[in-house]
């Protein structure tokens, strides 16, 4: 099971769940825990989801504790690098943010202790949640795709289930680049990942070595993830990213923004994750 | 019959010298297996971030010190049954066991270097003392056992 890190009351809790519904977990020290599950803000009791707060399990410092040494393998030095920027990702893939004291060291953060809150992301695998938008991405070829939409809304879902399709298409190499490793199960003929790297490094080494024909990557940020992925469209690779925003607009407004993309693809900020809101060409009219 | 008891005495009490002098033969296994492991999680930190479970089961060495940490990375609980560390140096143990894995590499490293100093100490005492006493031990109850023999006969 994805969520076997969890301590044994949690995992009660979540049995009488279905858990493809469950998108979130939300654990903070001497709090109730969240769930978002079925697109609801729940609270995790024994018995499963409950919208009474009294019935909540509430998250001791040793719950959090229990999962980060578990997630950890008891070796906190070997995941230092993960823990410095914020997450760790377990060996399935799940995604787990983390608030605590960081530690600053010449000006830099060296790393973070005394967690007290967690922020468990449940990946889903769901094939066909790239369908709808399928077409824009591809129409004898790739075009240069950007997803947009607030965080938790399913954007690395649909690019997991778009590599998964173009890899079926068999029409080029795929490079995907994993920075949290949310990718590590999708695999495929075409598809060399590269794992915890940052963008800058992944574009230069990986466009040099792998040669890739299409680049997947998750969430362009930083002004170096902007520059390297004009760089790489320039190049003449295709790309295929996401990023945080609620619509076209916030895109454009952004600092770093580069017109690159030949499609972009807005995500509803509301209900069912995935669900497409508006979809738009390189002049940002709706198609 | 007295000489059967003679006997039986004698090889008994070199048998109670060899057990006493193990005490010492433990210790030295001991530590330098301690030494060893720390050594190593030194290296593995360094380069290849190796976790404390992969280490452990890389090295799979026979003794106390390996199957005691073993114990501990899987449940959590310090239990070591042997009686032959002082009870500050279970301690000790006990703290080492806990700090590690708990830190970034560099505080890690920082500790474990200055266990390293620590241990090669011990291990130098433990070699000194075992080189003193094993011998001794039996030795001694060899030669008691010769003497309650003699006076049985």
């Amino acid at each position: 099971m994805k969520l076997d890190f969890l301590p044994k009351k949690y995992k009660l809790g979540l049995e009488s769940l279905d858990v493809s519904y469950l998108y979130e977990i939300r654990m903070r020290t001497s709090y109730p825990v969240l769930i978002r599950y079925k697109n609801e803000q729940l609270y995790l009791s024994n018995s499963g989801a409950t919208i009474l707060k009294c019935n909540a399990i509430i998250c001791k410092k040793s719950d959090i504790d229990e999962i980060i040494a578990l997630v950890t393998k008891s070796s906190l030095y070997a995941y230092n690098d993960r823990i410095k920027e914020g997450y760790l990702t377990t060996d399935e893939g799940v995604r787990i943010g983390l608030a605590g004291e960081c530690v600053c060291a010449n000006g830099n953060i060296h790393t973070i202790k005394n967690f007290t809150s967690l922020n468990i992301r449940v990946p889903h695998e769901i094939f066909g949640a790239a369908n709808d938008i399928f077409c824009f991405v591809y129409n004898k070829k790739i075009k240069n795709t950007l997803i947009i939409s607030p965080p938790a809304r399913g954007k690395t879902t649909i690019l997991k289930d778009l590599a998964r399709k173009i890899d079926d298409l068999n029409i080029g190499s795929i490079m995907v680049i994993d920075e949290r490793a949310e990718f590590q199960i999708v695999k495929g003929a075409n598809i060399d990942t590269i794992m915890y790297s940052d963008k800058l490094y992944a574009f230069e080494y990986g466009l040099r070595s792998l040669s890739p024909n299409i680049v997947i990557t998750d969430e362009l940020s930083s002004e170096d993830d902007w520059i390297c992925a004009e760089r790489a469209v320039i190049s003449g690779v295709k790309l295929i990213a996401s990023c945080h925003g609620a619509s076209i607009d916030d895109i454009r407004a952004k600092e770093y923004f580069q017109n690159i993309f030949d499609v972009y693809v807005v995500l509803d900020d509301d209900g069912v994750p995935g669900r497409i809101k508006g979809v738009y060409n390189r002049e940002f009219i709706s198609i | 019959m007295r000489i059967f008891i003679g006997v039986l005495a004698l090889l008994l009490c070199t048998i109670i010298g060899y057990k006493k002098a193990s005490k010492y033969v433990n210790r030295k296994k001991f530590y330098n297996d301690f030494a060893e492991f720390n050594t190593k999680l030194i290296q593995e930190i360094s380069f290849l971030q190796t976790t404390l479970i992969e280490l452990t089961e890389e090295m799979d060495l026979p003794g106390d010190f390996f199957e005691s940490l073993s114990i501990y990375i899987k449940t959590k609980n310090f239990h070591f049954e042997k009686t032959y560390l002082r009870r500050e140096e279970l301690n000790d143990l006990n703290k080492y066991f806990k700090i590690i894995g708990s830190g970034d590499k560099d505080t890690q490293i920082e500790y474990l270097n200055a266990v390293s100093a620590q241990l090669s100490n011990k291990c130098v005492i433990c070699e000194e003392e075992e080189k003193k006493y094993r011998s001794l031990y039996v030795k001694l109850g060899f030669l008691i056992g010769l003497i309650a023999l003699i006076i049985l006969l």
